[in-house]
């Protein structure tokens, strides 16, 4: 491999071992904030849909406090969060750089944006099925993993995968301000020894990952739309 | 086996109140098929929805046979038990009265990403039923319907007749002894609403399920409905066998339900024009003539004609069949001397036709 890439990008081959390792890490925050963010954005998207004043289950406090702690968070550029957040992730994590540092952030950063895709992934069902599904006998719990989680799927993965393809974009950026992984490298390797060769991978790599999730976003959104074409043996 | 006592509902949003629902009382029979008609926006949908609690009346209460009574006082719901025990009404009351009636909508509501089976199987589940009885219930229901041969397709690959199949199987599923019907049939077709319209009966026949039914086409009623209720501005204003209000219309909503349905509405539209058509003679009458199950068979028409030699020009004349039983009506012009004209009227209500003088060509 290294000695594939080494004639068009000279600079990667020299600094090889640093280019693997920012790889990893951009993978490791993208996991573990991925995967907090995205518990937490779930269970906070389906909070707000079922306690909205026309939700199946309204109630005002818990509504007015969620959305508002995803409106202020939301309404911080994420270059200001990380630094704002600092303390808070000592506080947590014991360190604010490198990869531990950046889940704290991350996830901050991540929450709101999935939130609000949640959100309106389940405002797309139609308010007759959940009237159909009262009508049955349905309770809350009923109702949110048989007729929201259920239909909702397709626009589920949607959201997914435009939130995963954002936290690509955040891991970057929290590269800039020590985080390490792929946005580190290509500013402290790239931009600043004026190597393009560096920068030019990163914007590759990224691209790739990008593509690949978009792909699989798409291809899974697909297969659980239900139309004749994937059908089930009953 | 439904008892409505005092309904009301209140809608409030910031800046307006709006009552749906005004002390309505309703009585509905074992086995009966209820129809409630109205305009959008009269309370009928609101009125159906406090029977299984989809909403809560702000006052009132109902009361099932077998089930219990439920009763909203002072913003809080409490259940009567048949032996009469009052305690207060929790979701687990709610959910066993719903579980116990089925209901079925415009829009047929089934879930798009389910098969028809799934749809079907959706009550049963989580009830304690093992894989194999559901599986027997929902291949029963799927034959009750007529649809066996759809069992694996989704919803997106049916017509809506077929849709309100699966809704109605689904709602049966629990076996409940009362179907809420909210306006059923009006995103069908012709074809499809007449099928499920005979499907409901077969229904109300065969399992004795008592149907209410909302609707705001009398077409649906007609050939639906024994009993019916009217209802304006969110109260009751007429109700009674559907027979007698057809035969018999007393306010000026129920009259305008009926004339349309006749087609009398047209012959108003005729008259406002001053169609040749219908061009009255100097010394006519314009009378309305309703012919009731006693009279209808009768050639009491010729009959009055010679013996008070008068003519009687037929505008129009229509026949409905309502529960089996014929009703006609009839718009005439009577033409001849005045006490001819007289007699002849006079004749006809004596031979139990109903006889309206039309003043003014103002058909009401």
């Amino acid at each position: 491999m290294k000695e594939l890439i080494e004639p068009w990008f000279p600079y990667v081959a020299a600094y090889w071992k640093e280019f693997i390792k920012a790889i990893a890490s951009t993978f490791q925050m993208f996991f573990i904030a991925g995967l907090i963010a995205f518990i937490l954005g779930f269970v906070f998207g389906v909070v707000l849909t079922v306690t909205k004043p026309d939700g199946i289950k309204p109630r005002r406090v818990i509504y007015r406090i969620v959305d508002l702690v995803i409106n202020i968070f939301r309404s911080i550029p994420f270059i200001i969060l990380l630094i704002f957040l600092i303390p808070l992730t000592r506080a947590i994590m014991g360190t604010a750089v490198g990869v531990k540092g950046a889940v704290v952030p991350l996830v901050f950063g991540c929450i709101p944006f999935f939130t609000r895709q949640v959100e309106s992934a389940l405002a797309n069902i139609d308010a007759g099925k959940v009237e159909a599904a009262r009508a049955m006998g349905s309770g809350t719990l009923g109702i949110i993993f048989r007729v929201y989680l259920h239909e909702a799927v397709p626009d589920l993965i949607r959201a997914t995968t435009i939130t995963a393809i954002s936290l690509i974009g955040l891991t970057t950026m929290a590269g800039a301000v020590g985080a390490g992984g792929i946005g580190s490298f290509a500013i402290n390797y790239g931009q600043n020894q004026h190597h393009q060769d560096i920068v030019n991978i990163c914007v590759i790599i990224l691209l790739i990952l990008v593509s690949l999730i978009q792909g699989i976003g798409n291809f899974l959104a697909r297969k659980t739309t239900n139309r004749g074409l994937f059908r089930k043996k009953v | 086996m439904i008892e409505i006592r005092n309904i009301n509902k209140t809608f409030k949003t910031k800046d307006l109140t709006v009552q749906a629902c005004k002390d309505v009382s309703l009585s509905i029979g074992d086995s009966e098929i209820y129809g409630v008609i109205g305009y959008s926006g009269a309370g009928k949908s609101t009125l159906v929805r406090c029977i299984n609690f989809l909403e809560i009346p702000s006052s009132g209460e109902v009361e099932i046979k077998g089930f219990g009574t439920i009763t909203s006082r002072n913003g809080k719901l409490y259940y009567r038990s048949p032996e009469g025990k009052e305690v207060i009404c929790t979701e687990k009351h709610l959910k066993k009265l719903r579980q116990g009636i089925g209901m079925i909508f415009q829009h047929f509501n089934l879930l798009d990403r389910s098969t028809v089976y799934e749809n079907i199987a959706y009550p049963l589940k989580h009830k304690g039923k093992s894989k194999k009885e559901i599986d027997e219930r929902v291949r029963e229901l799927l034959a009750l319907v007529d649809l066996s041969d759809k069992i694996a397709s989704y919803p997106s690959e049916l017509s809506g007749g077929q849709k309100q199949r699966v809704a109605i199987a689904r709602a049966l599923a629990n076996n409940p002894k009362i179907l809420l019907s909210d306006e059923a049939t009006s995103a069908l077709d012709p074809d499809a609403t007449e099928s499920i319209l005979n499907l409901l009966k077969k229904l109300n026949k065969e399992l004795g399920l008592t149907i209410v039914l909302i609707t705001h086409e009398m077409a649906v009623i007609k050939s639906l409905a024994q009993r019916i209720a009217v209802m304006e501005n969110g109260q009751v204003v007429e109700q009674g066998n559907v027979y007698d209000i057809f035969s018999n219309p007393q306010q000026k909503i129920t009259r305008n339900f009926v004339n349309a349905s006749s087609g009398l509405a047209d012959i108003q539209e005729l008259l406002d024009q001053k169609d040749s058509v219908i061009k009255p003679k100097a010394d006519s009458q314009l009378v309305k003539l309703v012919f009731n199950k006693e009279c209808v068979g009768d050639a009491i028409i010729s009959e009055t004609s010679i013996k008070f030699n008068v003519k009687l020009n037929i505008i129009t004349a229509n026949i409905e069949l309502l529960q089996g039983n014929p009703l006609g009506t009839m718009m005439v012009y009577v033409e001849g001397e005045k006490d001819s004209v007289q007699g002849a009227l006079t004749h006809l209500e004596k031979c139990h036709v109903k006889v309206k003088v039309i003043e003014n060509e103002r058909i009401d």
